[in-house]
């Protein structure tokens, strides 16, 4: 294994078709596709539709098998893995947050906070739930279901879950995209603060130029390919890089 | 509409497949019963007509007795032996028979009555072979006293054949010895069952059975003379005793007694068959309501595009309609093969059968898809109402899983109580002596419709009280029981479906063991005897066996019981004779009267319900007559006077006479056990050796415990019971089919969830693991509640019986935890296939899934 220690995920000469290879109607999602990601980084991936961005980030994230290539998360190399092992892996060291919310409506905020910790039998650190709920802002709702949560309440209960666990990596596939923007804005500051504060590794996918602006890189696809990387990127950055790629 | 119909069908046909195998079931045992039946009706007909093709006249008894009537109930009238020389003298006759037919029990080679097959008859070889009421297939007729053909099933099942010899025991309870010179062929038609038949020459049967007369005298016309004539010749010279028919009207009197009795048949079959149907009903319901949850998008956008709550409403009903009708086609294949089956399985256990093609006419087809497609449509009609109240608006949002469950309005509520007290009501009401079977199945249909109301409250106690046990294991049972709870009126429907067959279930369990325990109590209680003796079979103990017990001096007391059919007052009864120290001494409780006057001849002690029901008072003088042998014998009849009634002693009979009565005026009448207590003076173990060879000359009797004998009372329950559970077993498996299809049913909308789960981290094993917990619970819960319920309303129908001398509540707690155990792993099982599918769920298909 000559993964580095500083790199929390990486995808190397990745090739996802579906269908099968070399019939006309197979489809290339992502083609050739390397990228190393850092600890404590903030990512984001944007490109357009059928670009192959969540693709990319559900083969990353061991959700899907690569056709071509490899990809690890911290020193493990997924492609070895077998479900069990891949469902275990996920457990402990992958968070995840979704568009729709993706609370399980039976369990109340703390139960679906709590749920990937019952679910490794692993123990709970007070301290570290304490602070998360504190952080973002949803300690008078543990007690509540996810109907009777606005769309924002659930996504930040939704982001304490994929924190809770101090994975390795979370990923995020379009995280605000149901939210208003003010909502939306108070919860991209805490991905933030999670990376810079407290060493978070995330990896987004998004359409919305303003919410790849608080991540620290944005990588752009275009028929599953990077074409572009902005680094320190702002709001006017990446649309011009997105206007570049259009063209 | 209808294309829109037929699309949404195709598009969402897997989720209607495991309810409509519901259907299909439901309507393959209503198919397999008409079908099986009909082929019954046929073959016992077409054997009938075989059995009468050459009689011209047939003479019978004038009280109307069917072909299949049980001789062990009662004597009935026969025809004097003497009529047969009477009717063989009228001009026109060439060839006449009588039936002359008895007990006579075949014994095997260890010297024990042969049990192998039911009843056990021995009948006078017809003269002529042209009466083919018993036919010999192979070897000859007997032509002398030592001589016997026996039934083929009967002489291969004791691996016996013509030339061998074999042992028979007649009335006397002695053993004869006969060569076996003929294989005869009697059919079920033919009145045997499945009975073995010893035929004998004439004088021969008649010494061995006992029977002093003729159940019915065939005759056959000489050449040239009609049977109208021949029949008018013989009713003249024989008077009005007797009714004649001719040939003609014979055959069509067998046909309809055999439609009449095949018809009680079909109708105590068809009505587990609705049992089925009924349970099959709340699967399709369940299936349409989830559906139609599951596409209230969908059908808002047709709402909202101009589609009028009426065509909502009518998609519905059209679309269970189609599958009604398909799923009853499906039925009536699989009802042909029930139908095969049985037919296969009565054939094989040699119940006499004529081979006939099974039977499918034309409107057992058309009944099959009516019961199909009406039951779809009806159960499909609340969830077609629900449909139209789905508002336009709600297109625009998402389906929200989310189920707050309805709100228990006022109105729901007094439905409920008031179906619930309803159905009480009829119940208890149309229980006992004059029973309505209708009534009680209405009361019980009112009694669901309550607990469909009120079953969604108890889901989630019962859910958290089941799931208790299973705390510790981990959160793959939680999240089970989380899923039975989020909607507990689809658990309470789903699991309902299973409750009605528990609950029937429980109900004849507890009403058999209670049924068990009270005469075993009553028995061990009140007859501390030694040896109780009785005989094999239907067969009684011969009367000239108490007088040689009693000259062994080894016994302080011999007390006799028997029964024989009499009437009271012109009321037909089932009176018990006995030994009148064992009424007394079993010490029952006197409601009025006396009974220490029971030992003086002519007393009757009547039990207080039947001296209720009829209006007998204590001290009156009532007529008891004894049936005559034969049609012109004398009926006897004498006067006893009423001494006491009883009650709480449900050993004995309605009317008590003391023995001395029955032999006074039929000593013919056997007993049914003769009870002994050993002489304080001698050792047990001598009392029974004398005992025993006291009655080894008669090789049907038996000498036992008491224990013994109770069995021997209670194991006709014990059959019954096992009737009955069979015949729920269908039900049963629809219920199971009504899980396992809710399951997947509301796997298809939580594809999204589970898929999370797994993106969680939940293993594919803990996935499947918390599907089957599912399925154990809404099995567990529907059978904790059935089996409740059976409880209750058994102990309601012991309460009623009592009077009957049903006076033990006794809840078989074995018995039901067997069933508890096996309902929840047969919930366990039918979540197998919609947990492997769910284990199957990628969680990236379940991410990027829009709901």
């Amino acid at each position: 294994m000559d993964s580095n220690a500083f790199e929390a995920v990486a995808i190397i000469n990745g090739t996802k078709v579906y269908g099968t290879v070399g019939l006309e109607s197979s489809v290339t999602a992502i083609s050739n596709i390397s990228l190393s990601v850092a600890k404590g980084k903030f990512i984001a991936i944007m490109g357009p539709s059928g670009s192959g961005k969540s693709t990319l980030l559900h083969c990353m994230a061991g959700l899907d098998n690569l056709t071509e290539g490899k990809v690890s998360i911290g020193s493990v190399d997924l492609s070895r893995l077998g479900d069990n092992d891949l469902t275990k892996l996920r457990r402990s060291y992958v968070g995840f947050m979704f568009q729709s919310f993706n609370l399980l409506p039976t369990l109340d905020a703390k139960q679906n906070i709590l749920l990937p910790l019952t679910l490794s039998n692993s123990k709970i650190d007070t301290d570290w739930f304490n602070h998360l709920v504190d952080l973002l802002q949803i300690k008078d709702r543990l007690n509540h279901k996810p109907f009777e949560m606005s769309g924002g309440q659930q996504q930040r209960v939704a982001a304490a879950r994929a924190l809770i666990s101090k994975p390795t990596v979370i990923f995020a596939d379009e995280p605000t995209g149901n939210l208003d923007s003010k909502s939306g804005n108070s919860l991209l500051e805490i991905l933030r603060n999670s990376v810079h504060e407290l060493g978070q590794t995330i990896v987004m996918v998004t359409h919305d130029a303003n919410a790849a602006s608080y991540a620290d890189e944005v990588v752009l696809l275009k028929d599953g390919q990077i074409v572009n990387i902005v680094y320190s990127p702002t709001q006017k950055s990446v649309i011009d890089a997105l206007e570049l790629l259009g063209s | 509409m209808f294309k829109t119909v037929l699309s949404g069908l195709k598009s969402h046909s897997r989720r209607l497949i495991a309810s409509s195998l519901a259907v299909a079931l439901g309507v393959s045992f209503v198919i397999g019963t008409l079908v099986f039946t009909n082929t019954l009706k046929l073959a016992m007909i077409q054997s009938f007509a075989q059995g009468d093709q050459n009689i011209s006249v047939a003479v019978l008894p004038r009280v109307k007795t069917s072909a299949f009537s049980d001789r062990s109930s009662g004597k009935r009238p026969e025809l004097p032996l003497s009529m047969l020389n009477e009717i063989k003298s009228v001009p026109g006759v060439e060839a006449i028979s009588g039936q002359l037919i008895g007990p006579a029990v075949i014994l095997d080679s260890s010297g024990h009555a042969f049990s192998g097959r039911g009843s056990q008859f021995g009948v006078a070889m017809p003269s002529d072979s042209r009466f083919k009421w018993i036919e010999v297939t192979s070897g000859h007729a007997p032509i002398n006293g030592q001589q016997v053909a026996v039934d083929s099933n009967t002489l291969a099942t004791l691996n016996l054949t013509i030339g061998d010899t074999i042992k028979i025991v007649g009335i006397s309870g002695l053993a004869e010895t006969y060569t076996i010179v003929g294989e005869i062929n009697v059919g079920l038609a033919k009145g045997f069952q499945s009975s073995s038949v010893a035929a004998f020459v004439l004088p021969t049967a008649e010494i061995v059975t006992g029977a002093t007369g003729y159940r019915e005298i065939d005759v056959i016309a000489k050449p040239g003379i009609s049977q109208t004539q021949l029949a008018t010749n013989i009713a003249n010279a024989i008077g009005p005793s007797a009714v004649v028919e001719t040939g003609a009207q014979k055959t069509l009197n067998d046909e309809n007694s055999v439609i009449q009795r095949a018809s009680a048949f079909e109708n105590a079959l068809l009505s587990f068959a609705v049992i089925s149907i009924i349970v099959a009903a709340l699967v399709i319901a369940n299936t349409f309501r989830v559906l139609v949850t599951q596409r209230s998008r969908e059908l808002a956008l047709l709402r909202l595009i101009g589609a009028s709550k009426k065509q909502v409403f009518f998609s519905i009903i059209l679309e269970s309609g189609v599958v009604g009708f398909i799923a009853s086609i499906v039925g009536i294949f699989i009802g042909l093969l029930i139908a095969f089956i049985l037919h296969t399985l009565f054939k094989s256990i040699g119940a006499g059968l004529p081979s006939t093609s099974l039977q499918l006419s034309l409107s057992t087809i058309i009944y099959g898809i009516l019961v199909g497609t009406v039951t779809t449509v009806v159960a499909s009609l609340l969830p077609a109402r629900t449909a139209t109240k789905v508002s336009p608006i709600a297109a625009f949002g998402s389906y929200s899983d989310t189920n707050v469950g309805k709100g228990f309005t006022k109105k729901r509520i007094a439905w409920a109580i008031g179906s619930l007290l309803l159905g009480g009501f009829l119940i208890l009401a149309n229980l006992g002596a004059n029973a309505s079977l209708p009534m009680i199945a209405i009361g019980g249909g009112l009694i669901l419709v309550s607990y469909m109301i009120f079953g969604p409250l108890f889901v989630k106690p019962l859910a958290t009280f089941l799931s208790f046990p299973f705390k510790s294991f981990s959160v793959t049972t939680n999240l089970g029981k989380l899923n039975t709870i989020r909607n507990p009126s689809r658990a309470a429907s789903t699991s309902a479906a299973l409750t009605i067959g528990l609950t029937l279930v429980t109900l004849f369990s507890v009403v058999a063991s209670s049924l068990t325990a009270s005469i075993s109590s009553t028995i061990l209680k009140n007859f501390p005897y030694d040896f109780i003796v009785t005989s094999a079979g239907a067969n009684t103990v011969p009367p000239t066996v108490v007088t040689s017990i009693t000259k062994t001096n080894s016994f302080q007391s011999i007390y006799e019981l028997r029964t024989a059919n009499m009437e009271i007052n012109g009321i037909s009864v089932n009176a018990a004779g006995l030994t009148p120290n064992l009424l007394i001494s079993s010490n029952p409780t006197v409601s009025s009267g006396s009974i220490t006057n029971f030992t003086n001849g002519n007393s009757v002690v009547l039990s207080d319900s039947f001296a209720k029901k009829h209006k007998f008072t204590i001290g009156s003088v009532v007529t008891i007559s004894v049936p005559p042998t034969t049609i012109t014998s004398k009926t006897p009849s004498f006067p006893c006077t009423v001494i006491a009634t009883v009650s709480g002693v449900n050993f004995f009979n309605s009317v008590n006479l003391p023995v001395s009565v029955f032999t006074k005026y039929d000593p013919s009448i056997g007993d049914d056990a003769i009870f002994l207590k050993a002489s304080k003076i001698v050792p047990l173990s001598t009392a029974a050796s004398r005992l025993q060879s006291t009655i080894d000359s008669y090789p049907l009797l038996r000498a036992q415990n008491v224990g013994y004998y109770v069995n021997k009372l209670t194991s006709n329950v014990n059959k019954a019971l096992a009737l009955f559970t069979a015949l729920l077993a269908l039900a049963l498996l629809i219920s199971f089919i009504g899980i396992a299809n809710t399951l997947s049913l509301s796997i298809f909308e939580r594809t999204k969830e589970i898929g999370l789960l797994r993106a969680l981290g939940l293993t594919r094993t803990q996935i499947s693991r918390m599907l089957k917990f599912e399925g154990i619970l809404l099995a567990t819960i529907g059978a904790l509640s059935g089996i409740t319920i059976g409880i209750l309303a058994s102990y309601g129908i012991v309460l009623v019986l009592h009077a009957q001398g049903v006076t033990v509540f006794s809840v078989p707690i074995s018995l039901l935890v067997i069933y508890f155990v096996v309902a929840g792993l047969a919930g366990m099982f039918a979540s197998t296939i919609p947990a492997r599918r769910a284990a199957k769920t990628s969680p990236v298909v379940a991410i990027s899934y829009e709901g």
